[in-house]
């Protein structure tokens, strides 16, 4: 259980990571640690320790997507710049791996079947970052009068 | 609330505004937000017949005055990279131009100061690509100390490349390509030498994650949702690319590995 620690630290230090590669300031890179911690707690608790299913990334990715919300209307910063650092680690790097290397080891039934549960990642991803992005933007319809 | 401007120069209003919608397009702004603001700081002319047609790699707007000349402009961005500070920074120029909170000059000579900030310095770049592969691993649940240690090495790699790669200018499918191809190379050949035990596989996706496409990934997905079919689809397109060069990479890295008997 204690090693969990771990992963959680690792969810800190990529999402502050990426922040920093994209060049967002030291403290809403420190922010966008926090909402990665968090993300990445949801992950384990849905997936139950073990490895990443579909639906712990797509809570992640929801949990992601209404923090990254709310902490671009409370700095008042635009969203992407809370997003894209933190959606960063849930990409599906690991499926595209899996993909070549079942290619490579001449297994194309494997790769078939990495190919289209990376494709299900992915979708997972983008199907909590549209829901998010639906209901944020209703709202701000309603709140804000800019112009 | 635009008629409390009259004497606002429009020609000047109309180059401020494309300097921002600029800026915002090449440092990797989703393409609603380009054409958004480019919509609200040419409303400030007081001439409601403002267009603006955003694609990933230019920016057309117009402004038609019934009183003068249509003004219309074209906008070719070729170089682009990810910049978050940036688009903060003009939304907020942006945000206080619409709010009568800073004259058309302050805002001018802010955003030419926006476009040349270079950002964090390039060691900073290159300890953090230095340290992402150990971070992964540990978000993937890797608790294995050589492992660990493996992951500094390909973290080693990127950071070096990184430096290389600037100075070449080599298109962006083959820096990725070799970029992965080192990885799995470094990493599989790491582990037969000092640790037979540690799990290559997830060293060689720790490593990889800070070239997967995230950033194409998530702005294609927003741009989508918004009706921007277009740039949807292109920057889609150039996720899959990005990914392609990296899976490809990953092969040829491995592939060399089995070459050495």
């Amino acid at each position: 259980m204690d090693l969990h620690i771990l992963v959680l630290i690792g969810g800190f230090l990529t999402a502050a990571g990426a922040a920093l590669l994209f060049q967002v300031p030291v403290r809403q890179a420190m922010l966008c640690g926090g909402i990665g911690v968090l993300a990445s707690f949801l992950n384990l608790l849905v997936s139950r320790g073990s490895e990443a299913t579909v639906l712990s990334t797509f809570a992640a990715s929801l949990l992601v997507a209404v923090l990254s919300h709310a902490a671009a209307r409370i700095v008042k910063m635009p969203v992407t710049v809370f997003l894209i650092p933190c959606i960063f680690p849930f990409v599906p790097g690991a499926g595209m791996f899996h993909i070549v290397y079942s290619l490579i080891e001449s297994r194309p039934a494997d790769a078939t079947m990495y190919f289209f549960s990376t494709m299900e990642f992915a979708g997972a991803i983008a199907l909590a970052i549209f829901t998010v992005d639906t209901i944020f933007k209703k709202r701000v319809k309603v709140h804000t009068k800019c112009t | 609330m635009q008629e409390t401007k009259p004497s606002l120069d429009v020609k000047t209003l109309f180059s401020v505004t494309l300097l921002a919608g600029e800026i915002l397009l090449s440092s990797g702004a989703e393409i609603y937000r380009v054409e958004d603001t480019i919509h609200r700081l040419l409303r400030l002319s007081g001439i409601e017949a403002a267009e603006s047609f955003v694609t990933p790699t230019c920016i057309i707007m117009t402004l038609r005055d019934p009183d003068s000349d249509t003004l219309t402009t074209l906008r070719r961005v070729t170089d682009r990279e990810h910049n978050l500070a940036r688009v903060a920074r003009v939304n907020k120029v942006a945000r206080a131009l619409c709010d009568n909170k800073m004259s058309l000059e302050e805002a001018s000579g802010t955003l030419e100061e926006i476009k040349q900030s270079k950002g964090y310095p390039e060691w900073a770049m290159m300890l953090l690509l230095f340290f992402l592969p150990v971070c992964f691993y540990m978000l993937f649940g890797g608790q294995d100390i050589a492992s660990g240690l493996i992951c500094l090495v390909t973290g080693t790699w990127l950071a070096l490349i990184r430096k290389v790669m600037i100075r070449t200018s080599l298109v962006r499918f083959f820096h990725d390509l070799i970029r992965a191809a080192g990885v799995a190379f470094l990493a599989s050949i790491m582990t037969r030498l000092f640790s037979a035990d540690s799990n290559t596989n997830l060293i060689i996706i720790s490593s990889i994650m800070p070239l997967v496409p995230g950033v194409s990934i998530t702005t294609a997905i927003r741009d989508l949702l918004h009706g921007d079919y277009q740039s949807g689809t292109a920057r889609g397109v150039e996720a899959f690319i990005i990914a392609t060069a990296v899976a490809v990479g990953v092969g040829a890295g491995l592939f060399l590995f089995r070459m050495i008997p």
